[in-house]
């Protein structure tokens, strides 16, 4: 026993001379991409671009650009993804990547969209809580952009999309693994925000795209956007809103839906309750006034949406959801089909001051 | 001359400190013989003879001195190595051995050098033994705590004393260690030829837990130890050494409850990052960067930037260099510690990372490490923690992340194969009792 | 602390062991509603095993199963234990090669396989070399590590939760019951060590059956996780499902970048207590069984521990693992039934003959 241990042990030491054996790099010859583009050049070619921060030396204090942007091209996306790692001169580590953004051409292509957001789900490297973004923009130019007024200031980007709620309401964010979700389930579709360069600020919040099983649908305004994520039960605290001869701030919302099902034709009666907190008024107009106002324009925006989508059979509101337990599993992947078309909203807005 | 005298002599020939004094009592001449490096000679002498005086015949003389008398020759050597003083009456037929009045050779009880309660009793174990028992009779007086005395050794015979609470300490426990006590058949220097005869082990735990405060010795006893002294060694040795002695001491007791847990929960923080830290760093730096936050990966990477060394070996010469600085601060005399901190502390601290031999991320590491590393309590159990990284170090530079958690349980499952007298070392208490009864 | 409390934390941790690699995704391939059906029904099953395994034992207190076989007869002890042995080494072989896989994709990437299997092999034979008691003592400790880091990862999943995935909550039929990935699914049971462990302590079905309790918590915890997070529609696309779960959650002030790796190492530290007490058992087994006077236990466990790390290094692709560790969990179903069963006969027979001896 002692003497197996012994030999055990000296196996053991032995085993640390295989130290270097495979590739182990230290931290500082790795790097670290923070931002993905990718975008579909003229030959059909992927094309990938990549925001890599370069640390600054300890003691150096000079200004400029503190990352830089590297871009190749490839047959797929892994390949171009490839190509950045042998042609980088330390060891690129896809690991860190917190947004991926998407230009617009390449999101025509149904299939092709499918694929990258499972290859980028598959993938061991890119980790998939990375956001997902859509570009109206050149690639090379979003990103020069936030390279130029963000540098490694790397957590403001993922804060852009996570101001939470009392920040910014209107935006959405969309991690792969949620886009990849949103293939595959019967019943819920999502929205990708769309971003621009921005003039003075990095980025320019424009909206979402609406995607169902890959395909661009629709889109949608920051404002409408806020009303989805209503629905996703994120709270639009310190949203601002202009009714005319108003505007006001809300302050606390809540969301509560009831779904029936009557003779296979769904039925939501959906109640929003929000307190407002009025912050300028024209002179002579009563609460009241500015209470119906409020509730009258949401409930047209939503109704506007709504038929949009209900025209194009997405589910962005995520009805579906709610009629899992009502409607044979068998019978789910027919929701937007067959259900959703004949889905009845009755969407109520009730206002209360504060 | 006897022959007894004689052969005494011719013994302690080769010792030029043997004494061999001549006195008479109603003329009749007797010996006194003994070591004048243990004996203090003048004061001996003179209640010789104060007794001398006071006894009407050479038998009341000897009565009154001693009552071992009339012993055979090779036990009045072995007195007289012991530091008694042997008298011989001049005809041969009569001999004593005399307790005198011997040198000071003892320390003063003093306070403890090697650890230092914070609002406990003060007073430590010293090298006499007799000292170090009454020390914790004084603080158990009861008639259940037992000692049993035994002379070990086969060159130089040394006194070694087992304590024990009747009814609390297992009986079976306590018969083997008598056992093993009398299968000793070398000599006992160190602790370590102790913890032979406790069973084969050869590892960096030892059987026993050394202390030098008689307060956490008593504790000890009534938590169903057993202690063991030797002569001329100023710490008790506690039998069997559990992993919690490391973390809780008597002192803490002193404490509301509440502070004492979080006392104890911030050692084993320590012991805990002592160990992992350094492995956790190379982890980080050279095999894992991926589960850091961004941020501080970006940090990391910065502070690294341009350092020569990879990670391990940077970590290695650090942790190497600060487990140097603490052995030569207890080799060095006092006045010249100081000195090799300072100098350590400008050199680790400031000049390394000055000359980007390191990052200043490790200094950090290190620090840590370095004050980790002392909150438990007893020198040997920070020895082997300190001990216990190295290969856990060595495993995080090849498995990252893994390696740590691997070489962590490593040391888990190692810790807890020990037993003592089958007694494991994890274990939280010793829960059999022994029987108060004698049977 | 009692050997009684610590066989529970072993069985707890054999269990979790198994149950987070293939598991979840068994039971999504099964069913698309109702997860929770199976998962109890399975877990019911493997109960009334459990108790006709711990009755069996009570016939014979203070030793174990292959105490029994032998005195059944030394002919019925090889018949069901030497199978045993070869369906153990082969669990232990895929076993360790599902999860050098979950290291692999969760934070070794770039390693071959070969170091991760070396690394797990020696320290699974390390732990089983020393011996049951050293088991069941650092397995407290594992435990008491791990449990907290398991319970931060589950609950710091509940930010991705969509509660809506879970349903519809019912499923009407048991068809699932007939099904062959039923079959396999009860091979995600440990309780046979508990057999081999009754040496020790008395068992009681009561203790058992809280260990059951916290067992069924985690076995649902590790298939409903996911399916909150994705849904059935895209987890079925998903292998190591629950894995994935959990690398979805993004925690905004921790400072590790995935909780990932926590689950990983939990996993890692109960698969290696699981299949150190599955060598142990090996060992044990042929020692007892072959009294070969020279041939200690400790060599019968490096030897059977070799002959695994070479099934698992020469293990071609990841479907083939997956196939052959579903195989030998399949294999295990035999021995838990027929274990437990034997047990009770034995005991029965032995009863009716003392009392027929004592009569006589």
């Amino acid at each position: 026993m002692k003497r197996v241990n012994k030999t055990l042990i000296t196996a053991m030491f032995l085993l640390t001379f295989l130290s270097g054996c495979w590739d182990i790099k230290d931290i500082d010859q790795r790097n670290l991409p923070l931002v993905i583009g990718i975008a579909k050049a003229d030959n059909n070619e992927y094309k990938v671009t990549a925001q890599i921060p370069i640390p600054k030396l300890s003691g150096q204090t000079q200004s400029g650009p503190m990352s830089r942007i590297v871009t190749s091209k490839g047959e797929s996306f892994s390949s171009a993804l490839g190509q950045i790692k042998t042609n980088s001169e330390d060891a690129v580590d896809y690991s860190h990547v917190r947004l991926i953004v998407i230009q617009k051409n390449l999101t025509k292509n149904q299939k092709e969209l499918r694929q990258l957001i499972k290859f980028l789900m598959d993938s061991k490297e890119i980790p998939m809580k990375a956001m997902l973004a859509i570009t109206n923009d050149h690639i090379e130019k979003l990103l020069s952009n936030i390279n130029d007024k963000l540098g490694v200031d790397s957590t403001s980007l993922y804060d852009f999309f996570n101001k939470g709620a009392g920040w910014a309401p209107e935006i959405s964010s969309a991690p792969i693994w949620e886009v990849y979700r949103s293939l595959f389930s019967y019943t819920e579709d999502i929205t990708i925000p769309v971003v621009d360069s921005g003039k003075d600020t990095v980025l320019n919040y424009k909206g979402a795209a609406v995607l169902k099983k890959g395909k661009i649908t629709q889109r949608i305004s920051p404002n409408e956007n806020q009303l989805i994520n209503l629905f996703q039960n994120k709270s639009a605290k310190g949203k601002i809103e202009s009714v005319g001869f108003a505007s006001v701030m809300v302050t606390k919302s809540t969301i509560e839906n009831k779904t029936v099902m009557k003779n296979n034709k769904p039925l939501v009666y959906s109640d929003l309750n929000l307190k407002i907190d009025i912050l300028e008024r024209k002179a002579d107009i009563t609460n009241n006034q500015i209470r119906e106002r409020l509730e009258k324009l949401t409930q047209k925006q939503f109704y506007h949406i709504f038929k949009q989508a209900q025209k194009s059979n997405t589910d962005i509101f995520g009805f579906g959801q709610y009629f899992r337990d009502q409607i044979p599993y068998d019978d789910l992947k027919n929701w937007r089909g067959k259900y959703y078309p004949k889905l009845k909203v009755n969407f109520q807005v009730h206002v209360s001051m504060e | 001359m006897v022959n007894v005298v004689k052969e005494i002599q011719a013994r302690f020939s080769r010792h030029d400190d043997f004494f061999f004094e001549e006195e008479q009592k109603d003329k009749m001449p007797f010996y006194l013989m003994g070591f004048n490096t243990l004996i203090d000679l003048a004061k001996s002498n003179l209640y010789v003879r104060q007794v001398a005086a006071s006894s009407s015949s050479v038998n009341e003389l000897f009565i009154n001195l001693s009552d071992q008398l009339d012993v055979d020759t090779e036990k009045l050597i072995k007195a007289i190595l012991e530091g008694k003083l042997v008298i011989v009456l001049g005809n041969g037929k009569r001999n004593a051995i005399v307790d005198p009045v011997s040198r000071n050779l003892r320390r003063n009880i003093d306070k403890p050098q090697s650890e230092s309660p914070l609002q406990g009793p003060l007073d430590a174990f010293v090298e006499d033994i007799k000292t170090n028992i009454g020390l914790i009779r004084k603080r158990l007086d009861t008639e259940r705590l037992c000692h049993s005395s035994h002379e070990v050794g086969k060159l130089a015979s040394r006194k070694l004393s087992m304590l024990y609470i009747k009814g609390r300490a297992p009986d079976t426990l306590i018969k083997k260690i008598n056992k093993q006590i009398k299968q000793i058949d070398t000599d006992i220097e160190t602790v370590d030829d102790l913890n032979k005869y406790f069973g084969q082990r050869s590892s960096i735990v030892s059987h026993v837990f050394l202390t030098e405060l008689p307060s956490e010795v008593t504790h000890l006893l009534k938590k169903n130890r057993v202690v063991l002294l030797l002569d001329n060694y100023p710490f008790a040795l506690v039998f069997p050494n559990l992993l919690l002695d490391m973390f809780c001491i008597a002192s803490d007791r002193n404490y509301p409850s509440l502070l004492a847990y979080a006392l104890r929960t911030l050692r084993v923080v320590g012991a805990v990052i002592n160990v992992l830290l350094p492995a956790l760093y190379v982890a980080i730096v050279s095999v894992n960067p991926e589960i850091l936050k961004i941020d501080l990966a970006l940090f990391v990477s910065e502070s690294r930037r341009g350092i020569p060394f990879p990670a391990l070996l940077e970590t290695m010469i650090m942790v190497v260099l600060v487990d140097l600085t603490l052995e030569a601060i207890v080799r060095l005399p006092k006045s010249v510690g100081p000195t090799i901190t300072m100098v350590g502390g400008i050199i680790l601290g400031q000049a390394m990372v000055q000359a980007k031999l390191v990052s200043p991320l490790l200094v950090i590491v290190v620090t840590a490490i370095v004050i980790s590393g002392s909150v438990v309590s007893g020198i040997q159990n920070s020895l082997y923690i300190r001990l216990l990284r190295y290969p856990i170090l060595i495993l995080a530079s090849i498995y990252g992340v893994l390696g740590v958690f691997i070489g962590f349980l490593f040391t888990i499952v190692y810790l807890a194969s020990l037993t003592s007298n089958g007694i494991p070392y994890t274990a939280f208490r010793i829960r059999e009792r022994g029987t108060q009864n004698e049977s | 602390m009692s050997h009684r409390l610590q066989i529970g934390f072993v069985f707890i941790i054999l269990y979790i062991g198994l149950n987070h690699t293939i598991y979840p995704d068994l039971i999504f391939q099964l069913t698309n509603t109702g997860h929770w059906e199976v998962v109890l029904c399975q877990g019911l099953l493997q109960l009334t095993l459990i108790w006709i395994y711990i009755k069996g034992l009570s016939y014979f207190p203070g030793q174990d199963v292959i105490d029994i076989y032998l005195k059944a007869g030394k002919l019925i002890a090889f018949i069901i234990l030497i199978p045993f042995v070869i369906s153990l080494t082969a669990l232990i072989a895929y076993d360790i090669r599902l999860h050098t896989e979950v290291i692999i994709s969760v934070f070794l990437s770039r390693t071959p396989y070969w170091p991760v299997l070396v690394l797990l092999f020696f320290i699974t034979t390390y732990i089983a070399l020393n011996g049951l008691g050293t088991i069941l003592r650092s397995s407290v400790f594992i435990f008491l590590i791990v449990i907290p880091l398991m319970l931060f990862v589950i609950l710091s999943s509940l930010i991705n939760f969509d509660w809506h995935n879970a349903t519809p909550v019912w499923h009407s039929s048991f068809d699932f019951l007939m099904e062959k990935k039923f079959f396999y699914l009860m091979g995600f049971a440990a309780f046979l060590p508990l057999g081999f462990m009754a040496y020790k302590t008395k068992l009681t079905f009561g203790f058992i059956f809280l260990a059951w309790v916290c067992v069924m918590i985690s076995f649902l915890s590790v298939v409903y996780i996911p399916l909150f997070i994705f849904g059935q529609e895209a987890v079925m696309t998903l292998p190591f499902s629950m894995i994935r779960a959990i690398s979805s959650v993004d925690i905004r002030w921790f400072i590790f970048n995935q909780q990932t790796i926590f689950l990983a190492l939990s996993l890692i530290g109960f698969t290696v207590i699981l299949n150190a007490v599955l060598l142990w058992m090996i060992g044990r087994i042929m020692h007892k069984m072959l009294k070969w006077k020279k041939v200690k236990t400790s060599y019968w466990i490096i030897v059977f521990s070799i002959i695994a790390f070479i099934f698992a290094l020469f293990v071609p692709s990841r479907s083939w693992t997956d196939k052959w560790f579903l195989w030998s969990a399949g294999a295990q179903v035999y021995f838990m039934i027929v274990i437990p069963f034997s047990t009770l006969i034995c005991g029965f027979v032995m009863k009716r003959g003392r009392v027929s001896y004592e009569k006589g």
